[in-house]
């Protein structure tokens, strides 16, 4: 059996109030934001101007809601 | 190095606001994982929802931009969420890892991601290479390649 956490724990409270409706580049070992922009192609350009190479590309929502999720083809 | 045996995964915990019917919501516990999705030479990792109600792997279009996918030269699908509005997707092979266990995906990039903050890996190129156990008492999640 392998444990797998990648990432030190990330408060989606605070991202969800700083970047609401933004992308967000993070480095993953820390958890910082190295890249937000409304534009997911702009923020993880930011990582990259940062050193930043293999970014965590996440899409920040204003709440994280309510899904019930299903993708059909039919 | 790919692990040979099982992999336990925890499932993350988002902020969420208190409902009607469930006024002390505070958070909501979700299989979501963080996988490395690469493309030529371009990586980036992404959070994806492991959803058995989902027929395929669905991803968000930007990814595809950032790794350099030239969408729509993908083979075209409309599929379906439960609002029943029909959705587009392109179909392209990427590579991903899931911690460490490298395999050739499948999966369709969709315009029509944007009210959701999660990729999805669905049936088809995930759960029939996977043996997937939820275990939300426990949150905890258990994937077992297939042999």
């Amino acid at each position: 059996m392998v444990y797998y956490g990648s990432m030190k724990h990330t408060n989606y409270h605070l991202l969800s109030k700083k970047y609401p409706d933004q992308w967000v580049a993070v480095e993953s070992r820390s958890g910082k934001v190295v890249g937000a922009s409304k534009s997911a192609k702009l923020a993880y350009e930011q990582s990259q101007i940062k050193g930043i190479k293999v970014p965590l590309m996440m899409k920040v929502p204003k709440e994280y809601g309510t899904y019930i999720l299903i993708a059909s083809s039919v | 190095m790919a692990p040979t045996s099982s992999l336990r995964v925890a499932y993350k915990s988002f902020p969420a606001s208190p409902l009607e019917p469930f006024p002390n919501r505070q958070f909501v516990h979700r299989p979501v994982i963080d996988v490395l999705l690469m493309f030529g030479k371009k990586s980036i990792e992404y959070q994806v929802l492991i959803d058995s109600g989902a027929d395929f792997c669905i991803f968000h279009t930007e990814m595809a931009e950032i790794l350099g996918i030239t969408i729509t030269q993908g083979k075209k699908m409309t599929f379906y969420g439960t609002s029943g509005t029909p959705q587009t997707a392109y179909f392209h092979d990427v590579h991903i890892e899931v911690s460490g266990w490298p395999m050739e995906l499948y999966c369709g990039f969709s315009s029509d991601m944007k009210s959701l903050p999660y990729g999805l890996l669905g049936q088809t190129g995930f759960f029939d290479r996977f043996k997937v156990m939820f275990d939300y008492q426990g949150k905890r999640i258990e994937i077992t390649p297939k042999g």
